[in-house]
């Protein structure tokens, strides 16, 4: 059966890893039998990269290393890019695309840690807890009943129902709060929430509210003067989500006013570089006001999980052509292959690939026993595979096919 | 029918509520037609109560108010106290009880209170949130995942397996904790949660530990030197409980050592007497540490709770002889009366009381409808249910019973 080996040898595949990427994923990739794993412990600027990265055919970052088009055209032999963090906006994704590039994140990894910290945020505003907790270290001894609330039987109004948001909606309801959510798509109510007809229903019947939603052009200030007198009274604000979606200046005076009770906020249109910098905010010393440094996501757990789900997403992506979850080339839930080699062919997205591919193949006599295709507006992705025998004859002939930009075979 | 009445006019009972009891209990009592209420937002002196008490059919108060026995003595038409707080510690029990005085209060009312606020602690203290949310407001960024955990998964220890302790476990429990806890006493463990064999196997065990247990001479400094070395490496303790639980200094030295990862108390071996009083205790300013003003149960829900809870028992115990809950009078719940009167018979626990009640009624022709009794070590309850026709002759009858404390009769 060795004579029959096709595949690109593991110990030759070159890993490299920037950015102190965790240990364990270095670890796991060795004990998989990819010996060749560079690890570095910062990030590389563009001209480093662009120098380092031609033998390169997997790529490990966080969210500091740029990926640019000069880094893209520089990697001939990158196969893909694992972005060990929860987002890929560091990656041109256009390009990788073009270049087909496969590029995998770790988007639901943090989920559970942000969601816990809104409910526990939650407990504690409506608690006014922040203030009492002060006083107390601070040699003061601010005991009252008044204006403290139970979490019980209140109305969370979570606007964004993605994951996190839908997360939150589990927990919250676990604690017998009532739930009402509002998002742009219409989605699925889990448990008993409520799907709120408006922004503005879902502010007036709530007692907390939680942002869960993404920056775009229309969300930015979306909670501003005109909006913060659509809460109720006394109000818990939550964001975990993104800095610029409220007006922070506003904020601050709706809780100085006494018309939003307190807020937990742990994003901010401005903030510093890494742990130690200052950092300033207007919501600073204002009473029951909760500021965090951008630590939603930021647990022991969460950075395991994204170890271990891009580290998966990659060994599946390099032993079984598996690309779901691919923010590039097109996302391809794959059976097992059994008794066959597998090709993996990507390629422009223009009439007529898949059909040069099966006239090449069946004037060759070549047999095939699955075929799977998902393409996007850029690529195609087709998946092929064939008797072990000729695998190496359809690698060669598909290499021709026109508009081919990567072929790879998994034996 | 109107001729039958028998009972006291409810507008006739005098009721006397000191300490600001709140608005919703007097308006309450008045919705029953308890009209004679008198409210005083303080509390009273010795003199003073046993001055105003000669007349007062029932008396709420709070935790600040002393009944002793002078007052209790002078007390000549009081049937109950209505304790509208937590505790009855500030009632003489023992010369309530041998006046046949019955006691109220609201145990569970802020059982839910404590419980959420464990939850919220927990989050923030794993996730080392204080120290952030001090420093983000001091203008500086402590971005670090380091050592911040999200609770889902971990082991919760409850020391103390009661009305708090047993919600925690509930709670905890949904959001995905495992639960084990230690008590004196064998309890129903709830949902999966499990019994410690030791105390030293829940500390050894349990990522966090939280104290619901009573101030007794064994619970002193429960949590001290020796055992601390039990806890895992960085657990957090929260003591919601009492104040004397806890030895404080050691607790210091063992945060200040890094052996414990925070702690959150709400008690203090010394508290101030009031809001905005001075308070000193050796955990001010130590990391990873939430100081609350005894504050665990402070919430309008528990006040409201309280003002139900107590009104209700005092109502079922005017109108119906029920004392459940009591805690001088044996506690007795009752069936409602039908076609019939009930008369309440309190009297000195003795041997023959029973025998003499019966003897007498019997020898009268009166027929007994329906007899419950119940006895402590003081003094004995006998309700009787009899009929409308004679239920005065048989009120004068029991009257002559030796022993007799009080007896009453309800329509």
């Amino acid at each position: 059966m060795d004579t029959l080996r096709t595949s690109y040898p593991k110990e030759k595949i070159r890993i490299l890893f920037l950015e102190n990427i965790s240990e364990s994923a270095v670890k796991h990739f060795r004990s998989e039998g990819y010996s060749q794993v560079e690890k570095i412990n910062k990030s590389l600027s563009e001209d480093d990269l662009v120098k380092e990265i031609k033998d390169v055919h997997i790529l490990g970052i966080r969210s500091k290393t740029r990926i640019t088009k000069n880094v893209l055209e520089a990697a001939k032999k990158l196969q893909a890019i694992g972005c060990f963090c929860a987002g890929v906006n560091q990656v041109d994704l256009k390009e990788a695309t073009k270049q087909g590039v496969v590029v995998f994140n770790a988007p639901y990894s943090n989920t559970r840690s942000v969601a816990e910290l809104v409910i526990g945020a939650s407990i504690m505003l409506l608690r006014r807890v922040p203030d009492k907790d002060k006083a107390a270290h601070n040699g003061l001894w601010a005991k009252d009943s008044k204006g403290s609330y139970e979490l019980r039987g209140k109305t969370m109004g979570i606007i964004g129902y993605g994951n996190i948001g839908m997360q939150v909606s589990v927990m919250a309801e676990v604690l017998g709060m009532k739930v009402l959510f509002y998002d742009e798509q219409t989605r699925l109510p889990l448990g008993n929430a409520e799907n709120a007809k408006s922004i503005k229903e879902l502010m007036a019947n709530s007692d907390v509210v939680t942002l869960h939603m993404p920056e775009t052009p229309s969300t930015k200030n979306f909670i501003n003067k005109t909006t913060l007198k659509q809460f109720k009274k006394g109000c818990i604000l939550i964001n975990f989500a993104r800095g610029k979606l409220i007006d922070a200046e506003a904020l601050k005076e709706a809780i100085l006013e006494g018309d939003i009770g307190g807020a937990a906020i742990d994003v901010f249109p401005d903030e510093p570089e890494k742990k130690g910098e200052p950092f300033h905010s207007v919501l600073q010393n204002v009473p029951n006001v909760m500021l965090t440094p951008h630590i939603g996501g930021s647990t022991e757990e969460a950075q395991e999980n994204i170890g271990e789900d891009v580290s998966n997403k990659l060994f599946n992506f390099l032993e079984k052509g598996v690309t779901l979850g691919s923010h590039t080339v097109p996302g391809l839930a794959l059976p097992a292959q059994e008794g066959s080699h597998r090709i993996l062919h990507i390629h422009n997205n223009v009439p007529g690939v898949l059909s040069e591919i099966n006239t090449t193949l069946s004037q060759n006599n070549i047999n095939i026993l699955g075929q799977y295709l998902k393409t996007n507006d850029d690529i195609g992705y087709v998946v092929l595979d064939v008797d072990k025998q000729i695998s190496s004859q359809a690698k060669q002939l598909l290499k021709e096919v026109k508009q081919t930009i990567k072929v790879r075979m998994l034996y | 029918m109107e001729a039958q009445k028998t009972s006291y006019p409810k507008e006739k009972i005098r009721i006397l509520f000191l300490e600001n009891i709140s608005d919703t209990a007097v308006k309450n009592f008045k919705t029953h037609e308890y009209t004679n209420v008198e409210k005083i937002t303080k509390a009273l002196s010795e003199d003073e109560l046993a001055r105003e008490i000669k007349d007062v059919h029932i008396l709420g108060i709070r935790s600040k108010t002393q009944i002793t026995k002078k007052i209790l003595d002078a007390a000549k038409k009081l049937q109950a106290i209505g304790c509208f707080c937590i505790g009855v510690n500030q009632v003489d029990l023992k010369a309530a009880t041998k006046n046949g005085v019955v006691v109220f209060n609201a145990p569970y009312s802020n059982t839910r209170s404590v419980a959420e606020l464990v939850i919220g602690l927990s989050i923030l203290l794993i996730r080392k949130i204080p120290d952030k949310n001090k420093a983000a407001h001091e203008g500086t960024w402590l971005k670090d995942a380091k050592n911040s955990f999200e609770i889902r998964g971990k082991t919760l220890g409850i020391i103390g397996y009661g009305n708090i302790g047993s919600q925690v476990s509930v709670l905890a429990e949904a959001l995905g904790m495992k639960v084990i806890f230690y008590d004196v006493e064998t309890k129903l463990p709830l949902g999966n949660a499990e019994d410690a064999k030791s105390l030293k196997e829940l500390l050894t065990r349990s990522d966090i530990v939280t104290l619901h247990v009573p101030e007794t001479s064994q619970t002193k400094n429960l949590i001290n030197k020796n055992n601390l070395k039990y806890f895992k490496k960085g657990a957090i303790l929260i003591n919601y409980a009492r104040g004397e639980v806890v030895d404080l200094d050691a607790l210091r030295k063992a945060i200040v050592e890094g052996h414990i990862g925070g702690a959150a108390v709400d008690v203090f071996p010394w508290e101030p007497e009031k809001n905005g009083d001075k308070f000193q205790t050796p955990l001010q300013d130590l990391p990873n540490v939430i100081l609350t003003p005894h504050i665990g149960g402070s919430t309008e829900e528990a006040q409201q709770n309280i003002g139900e809870d107590v009104s209700t028992k005092l109502f079922n115990f005017l109108e119906k002889g029920i004392t459940f809950g009591s805690h001088t009078v044996p506690a007795l719940a009752l069936p409602p009366q039908e076609g019939s009167h009930r008369i309440l018979h309190i009297h000195n626990n003795v041997p023959g009381v029973l025998s003499e009640i019966n003897t007498t009624l019997s020898k009268n022709n009166i027929n007994i409808l329906g007899q419950y009794l119940k006895t402590n070590d003081e003094i004995g309850y006998v309700v009787l249910d009899v009929d409308k026709q004679i239920s005065s002759k048989a009120l004068h009858l029991l009257r002559e019973v030796k022993q007799t404390i009080k007896v009453r009769i309800l329509y």
